[in-house]
């Protein structure tokens, strides 16, 4: 209500959006996209198995720890998602949300092996 | 930086919920249509409009049932392209498991059972060598109901919800996926865009401009309703994550899942593999009555909600009796397991644990099972409040454009505009035409599915095919006529359905309200009703809006 920065130059259904957008080109938006739905995907894939893998490690039922990940899995994708879209650097973004999914899922395969011998 | 921020979120906001609208449309209306499922099965097939039947008795009814049962020839099908060498004749294969289940809105009972082949898998992780068989029975004689009648509500309308109808590849259940994931976006980007939410909340100005008055209406309806969208697409995903958007157990974990099982069957005592050797089934009956008895021992008395029986035939067979979920929000629960050759009990299931209680907490109230009929009610509002803020913002993107377009020749808005006929009004004269369908066809048509199926396809198609056909005046910033025309078109339909439903079976409002009461066809008819006369209403101020000029182009910028 007391926002000091002009309203109007940030009017979501105003000339915004789309001026904003306008000057950069489509692949970089489909860039962007594709950043954030799969970079987020994946990522939270791999804190879903590593978490999953680490509750049961730490002696959780399986189906308590996979329950617990899921009802997480969708709001960690979303805050991966929003950020995605939000963050300046789409290199950083590839780099968190890919490298933590590589090294996430690494490190759950090893878990498990580790907790099956 | 700050604008960079609310810029991103706006466009995010725009274009995934315009693209995936379409999407979520379908299903938030068949959601709110499929809280009264089991109702709409009723209306469309005649002959099973009678009472909720409790589950029968399974040692008297449901034996000789199963006897009879066989793989249905879908699966035989389907199970055919997933191993090697001919598959058996389905009468040989031997039947190892088997389930009923029913809730306090079901007069006819769904069975299904397992039947194991000795055929090899032609892929090694696939691990299902079983062919499935189903039916549905009337539980107060054990007569098979003739497979070949659709239940609108709970087969077509239910599934529409979740999947579109559409099985290749899981698609239809990954676009909705994506839908109910875009709706969490929306409503997170639409509250970081509408600051001023409170003053918005009570803002609706249906007197002024189009696009001013639904942009009113798209905020009072997505904040008044913001915790039940965020909580049904929420659930809704959660539902599906463990089988189908992150399967870990099944894929990267499987391993370590196994091994859980495994470890699980000895912690329990139900047996995780069969002994192989043959053994008789003791009385189900028995295994029931004690059952009941312990619930009522626990204060918790209640009926059979799932009855399922594990290794059939075999010395570790096992039968599982859980408790239905009519007075509780979880589906069903409070297990307990027999052993199928004693009747002895193995187990009773402890409460869930605290994460598995928020689960079953959580979806249970997505699914709501629970016998409570004003809490139904208001599911339905909640589902279409969704369905009115989704589409407020489909004619909040074209109003907000068409002028532009019409000045620059684009056909953006126009044809948005098509697609959103499409899905607001189209969608319905597909839903009601799909019921005029089931009452004008003869029931003993062959293939009378196939017919309804694509009647419902049909409509829809029609309806999108007029919809671009009438759009040209929004090229000039005017109403596409469609709108009005499809309105009333719902309004024919709506009547022609109730009208049908009295000349094909007899049950008329005044029979299924008073005379005989028979509230779940009363409720169809008298849903029916309100949807054409709302439709008719609808017609009415679209043709007075459709005659007002266009107005100048606008100067102001159009936000709260």
């Amino acid at each position: 209500m007391t926002d000091p920065s002009p309203r109007d130059a940030a009017l979501p259904h105003g000339p915004g959006p789309h001026a904003a957008l306008r000057g950069r080109t489509r692949p970089s938006i489909l860039h962007r996209v594709a950043a954030a739905l799969l970079g987020g995907y994946a990522f939270t894939w791999g804190f879903t198995t590593l978490g999953v893998a680490g509750l049961v490690a730490l002696g959780v039922d399986f189906h308590e720890a996979e329950t617990a990940l899921l009802l997480l899995a969708f709001l960690v994708f979303l805050s991966l998602f929003l950020w995605a879209f939000a963050a300046a650097s789409l290199v950083r973004v590839w780099a968190v949300l890919g490298g933590g999914a590589v090294c996430m899922t690494v490190a759950a395969l090893a878990l498990q092996r580790v907790l099956l011998t | 930086m700050k604008d960079r921020f609310l810029n991103r979120m706006a466009w995010l906001h725009t274009w995934f919920g315009l693209v995936l609208g379409f999407v979520l449309m379908a299903a938030f209306f068949f959601g709110a249509l499929s809280v009264f499922d089991r109702e709409i099965d009723r209306w469309a097939i005649p002959e099973t409009r009678f009472d909720p039947q409790p589950m029968p008795s399974f040692d008297a009814v449901l034996q000789p049932v199963y006897a009879q049962l066989r793989p249905h020839p879908d699966d035989m099908v389907a199970t055919q392209q997933r191993v090697i060498g001919p598959l058996p004749h389905p009468d040989t294969l031997p039947m190892s498991s088997l389930w009923a289940y029913t809730t306090h809105r079901d007069p006819v009972l769904r069975i299904g059972a397992e039947f194991d082949v000795p055929n090899k898998l032609k892929d090694d992780a696939d691990e299902h060598a079983h062919v499935h068989g189903w039916a549905t029975i009337d539980p107060r004689s054990g007569r098979f109901l003739a497979d070949d009648k659709l239940k609108i509500g709970s087969d077509w309308f239910y599934p529409m919800h979740y999947g579109l109808n559409w099985s290749w590849m899981n698609l239809g259940y990954w676009l909705v996926g994506l839908a109910g994931f875009t709706m969490l976006a929306a409503l997170v980007t639409g509250v970081i865009m509408h600051r001023k939410i409170f003053r918005e909340f009570f803002t609706f100005r249906p007197w002024k401009r189009t696009q001013r008055s639904a942009l009113d209406l798209h905020n009072l309806t997505g904040v008044v309703a913001l915790p039940f969208h965020f909580f049904f697409a929420f659930t809704g995903l959660v539902i599906f994550a463990g089988s189908l958007y992150f399967p870990v157990g099944h894929t990267l974990l499987k391993p370590l899942h196994k091994q859980h099982e495994v470890l699980e069957a000895q912690r329990t005592g139900l047996p995780h593999e069969p002994a192989g050797i043959a053994a008789p089934l003791a009385s189900v009956d028995a295994m029931v009555l004690e059952a009941k008895r312990r619930w009522a021992a626990r204060d918790m008395p209640g009926e059979v909600g799932l009855l399922s029986i594990e290794h059939l035939g075999d010395a570790n067979g096992y039968v599982s009796l859980y408790r239905a979920g009519s007075d509780q929000v979880a589906l069903v629960g409070q297990a307990i397991h027999f052993k199928a050759s004693t009747g002895e009990v193995l187990r009773e299931e402890p409460p869930p644990g605290a994460v598995g209680g928020i689960n079953e907490f959580l979806t249970g109230l997505h699914l709501q099972h629970f016998e409570h009929w004003p809490l139904r009610w208001l599911y339905v509002l909640g589902g279409l409040l969704g369905c009115v803020c989704i589409a407020t913002g489909f004619i909040f993107f074209v109003e907000k454009r068409k002028r532009k377009h019409a000045e620059s020749g684009s056909q953006g808005s126009r044809i948005v505009d098509a697609l959103a006929v499409t899905t607001v009004t189209g969608m319905m004269i597909a839903a009601v035409g799909m019921l005029v369908i089931n009452r004008l066809l003869p029931a003993d048509l062959a293939g009378k599915v196939d017919w309804e199926k694509l009647a419902f396809w049909g409509c829809w198609m029609l309806a999108l095919a007029h919809a671009l056909w009438r759009s040209a005046p929004v090229a000039r910033a005017r109403m596409n006529p469609a709108w009005r025309e499809q309105c009333w078109g719902i309004a024919v339909l709506a009547v022609s359905a109730v009208g049908l439903n009295w000349l094909t079976t007899g049950d008329h409002l005044i029979k299924t309200m008073s005379g005989e009461p028979y509230w779940a066809v009363a409720g169809v008819d008298l849903s029916l009703l309100a949807t054409a006369g709302i439709a008719a209403w609808s017609a009415r101020k679209l043709a007075r809006r459709e005659q007002t000029p266009v107005a100048p182009m606008a100067t102001e910028v159009v936000h709260g």
